[in-house]
């Protein structure tokens, strides 16, 4: 059954994925969860082994393997950092890029199919955990990495990473979503911060009417920052495992989409996928986008302007989500296992945790790391404190194995939403939750 | 003899100009981004021109990735599909269009749905095949799904009908085999549909990013589409210039082949109804 549960996933991902260049149209994301349903239901070619779930053996006698493979989604693949792991324990790590988070859940996804997985992996928080987890392939972290280790990270990052009460992979490159703002415009038309989404579209309207661009847009992973606000609503796609996309709090979260895309016209339509490139420009007042862009747009803005950030907005409570990724490990032999939790220890190094911090803008994830001088550098930035105060915030976004669906279904949805003012919002929410309701029964079945 | 001017062929000839202005404006563009500034590339008071040639851009991009080695397994791939699909397309084009056989038309009708079937729907089982027949991590394996096509052969055997019944059966009586047939006579009647179909499987194989993604592992064996996912950071975004830069360098070679193989490509098109 494991075995359909990943060809299920693995074709629905696929197809989400080469689908998502259809950008409005409504067949994308029925196409993929349907594909996804129907190779549940009627796959079982290619037989292999599947892999077990027994508890992980005790690997403190066992001598390390030599060699392990590393799945990065880093283009450098942490090279330095291999190398002085190598240095260090005499093990040498294969590591190879593999794109991005999609990419790399496709890649998982045929890697458990084929029986063909590295050691370890840096694994995107967006979808496919669940399912890699349900094949028996990823070895859940908190039976391998030591307990001072699991102790130590701040409580708000294993929310995303638990599942079935199991914390799954380990937080690593974490990020949150922000508020970045135009600051040297702020500042010269007495322009107020926003702090709520209905406070982000006043402010939108006001940026417009006193200097003419656009007020406010969000960045290339929209769906993300939809579904932020969702959760700063206090709801999620699936609450109490029934699917609760068709409710006022997210009903209210499309009209406000809509203001501000047809309505008042202060976010560009449809143009996420320079959304970044716009505001670091100029040409938009503000951007909701990830904290661990903010060296990527302080150099792309240069000397053009001030950026500031702000939290990102409350509608009615503040429970952030959590992005970036986390390390996984998949089965093994005991020897490379023992090798592989060696490495995901030495990645989560207090020291080279704040390094990463301060070089990119990714959190820290543990307590020890925040305590380091690096991180105190880190915080000498004004706007890398309000990403740190943000961190109070850090939610409850439980990884499901709708994750996959949920981001297309709201892909598609905000796509609808900026390009079609007649959209039937009720309608589109209550298809949402029948494609959810028919994944969850689907995969209940075959679990 | 000169074309007399009559504002009918102006208007005819200004629509034309439009038309290939609107086709042309993205490679011109990427062709300039390719040598901007990043802050340059989206600005508002849009100018096509870089305000200064950044020729490092280049250069960056070439480094960012191992795109030589990338560069050589794309031709690798891209030259096993098309000596297999010219191949293998147009014998079983051939045999759909000339050869007499129980269940001809309930197969070509079989192949045909086959086009209905979505790429991402065989990635696993064909992963699965690569992996059992060793072919992982190597040019084989990257060109594996695109050995044959069936629009190609569809597109060759309507070709291959419109070769006339007479001459077939006057080389057959002169004593060649079918495949004497098949090589002497069906396939010179058909050079300019076997060029289209060599360019496009050529194109497919180039612009192929899922499977060589899927059955590659290592950056050694990795084709150049991939190569252009280096340079996009998966939280901090594409670097345009950069990625300007990789793309033009990897559509030279599909540019090229397209401009010399220009007319076979029209010609083949027209010669099998297809248009």
């Amino acid at each position: 059954m494991k075995k359909k549960l990943v060809y299920a996933a693995a074709v629905g991902i696929f197809s989400s994925i080469a689908l998502m260049g259809c950008s409005s149209s409504e067949t994308a994301s029925t196409t993929a969860a349907t594909a996804a349903q129907t190779t549940a239901g009627g796959t079982s070619a290619a037989a292999s082994s599947e892999a077990d779930t027994t508890a992980a053996e005790d690997l403190s006698e066992v001598q390390p393997a030599s060699e392990i493979t590393f799945w990065s989604t880093k283009e450098d693949c942490f090279s330095e950092l291999c190398a002085e792991f190598e240095a260090e324990t005499g093990i040498k790590v294969n590591a190879t890029y593999m794109g991005g988070y999609d990419d790399m859940v496709n890649k998982v996804m045929a890697g458990i199919a084929g029986e063909n997985l590295p050691n370890v992996a840096q694994l995107g928080q967006r979808h496919g955990l669940a399912q890699m987890y349900d094949s028996g392939w990823l070895l859940p972290v908190e039976d391998y990495i030591s307990e001072d280790i699991l102790e130590d990270i701040l409580p708000g990052f294993w929310k995303r990473f638990t599942y079935k009460d199991t914390k799954v992979i380990l937080p690593f490159q974490n990020s949150m979503p922000m508020l970045y703002y135009n600051k040297t415009l702020f500042d010269e038309n007495s322009i107020e911060i926003p702090t709520t989404l209905d406070e982000v579209a006043a402010t939108a309207k006001e940026i417009k009417d006193k200097t003419g661009i656009y007020g406010v847009t969000l960045n290339s992973d929209y769906p993300w920052y939809f579904m932020a606000l969702m959760y700063n609503s206090g709801t999620a796609p699936l609450v109490d495992g029934q699917p609760s996309m068709n409710t006022e709090a997210v009903k209210n979260i499309c009209q406000k989409i809509q203001q501000l895309a047809v309505t008042d016209q202060t976010m560009p339509a449809n143009q996420h996928a320079t959304a970044q490139e716009d505001f670091c420009n100029g040409n938009i007042g503000m951007l909701m986008t990830s904290c661990a862009s903010y060296a990527t747009i302080q150099n792309l803005v240069g000397d053009k302007f001030e950026v500031g950030i702000a939290m990102f907005p409350e509608v009615t409570t503040m429970d952030i989500t959590m992005g970036g990724n986390g390390l996984g490990m998949f089965k093994s032999t005991p020897e490379e296992e023992k090798a592989a939790t060696m490495f995901i220890e030495f990645m989560l190094d207090p020291q080279r945790i704040a390094e990463g911090s301060l070089n990119s803008g990714y959190v820290a994830v543990t307590n020890a790391a925040t305590e380091t001088e690096t991180y105190q550098t880190y915080l000498e930035d004004p706007n890398r404190q309000v990403v740190d105060e943000q961190l109070q915030y850090l939610g409850s976004a439980a990884v499901t194995p709708v994750d996959s669906l949920v981001w297309n279904e709201v892909m598609d949805l905000i796509d609808s939403l900026e390009a079609d003012p007649e959209i039937n919002i009720d309608e589109r929410l209550a298809e949402i939750d029948t494609a959810i309701a028919d994944y969850m029964s689907e995969y209940a079945g075959n679990e | 003899m000169k074309k007399k001017f009559t504002w009918k062929v102006l208007v005819r000839h200004l629509v034309l100009i439009a038309c290939a202005a609107v086709i042309l404006f993205p490679f011109l563009w990427m062709f300039f981004a390719s040598f901007k500034e990043e802050s340059e590339v989206f600005v508002e008071d849009f100018h096509l021109l870089p305000e200064t040639w950044r020729f490092q851009n280049y250069l960056d991009a070439w480094n960012a990735a191992p795109f030589g080695s990338f560069y050589i397994n794309s031709i690798k791939a891209a030259l096993i599909s098309v000596v297999c699909q010219t191949c293998f397309c147009s014998m079983a084009a051939y045999a759909f269009a000339k050869i007499e056989f129980a269940g001809k038309r309930l197969l070509f009708s079989l192949m045909l749905a086959m086009m209905i079937l979505p790429e991402e729907a065989a990635i696993i089982p064909n992963y699965l095949l690569a992996q059992k027949l060793g072919l992982v991590n190597t040019s084989f394996g990257i060109a594996m799904t695109t050995l044959v096509s069936v629009f190609n052969i569809f597109l060759l055997r309507q070709t291959f009908m419109s070769i006339p019944n007479d001459l077939i059966q006057s080389a057959r009586l002169d004593g060649c085999s079918m495949l004497q047939v098949f090589r002497h006579v069906a396939v010179p009647n058909a050079k300019g549909s076997m060029a289209t179909v060599a360019l496009l499987s050529f194109l497919t194989s180039w612009n192929n990013y899922m499977w060589p993604y899927m059955v590659t592992d290592q950056n050694q064996y990795r084709t150049l589409q991939i190569g252009l996912k280096y340079l996009i950071k998966p939280d901090a975004g594409p670097q345009w210039p950069m990625i300007m830069a990789a793309s033009t360098i990897i559509l030279l070679p599909v540019m090229l082949l397209f401009v010399f193989l220009q007319k076979y490509f029209v010609q083949g098109m027209l010669t099998s109804g297809i248009k």
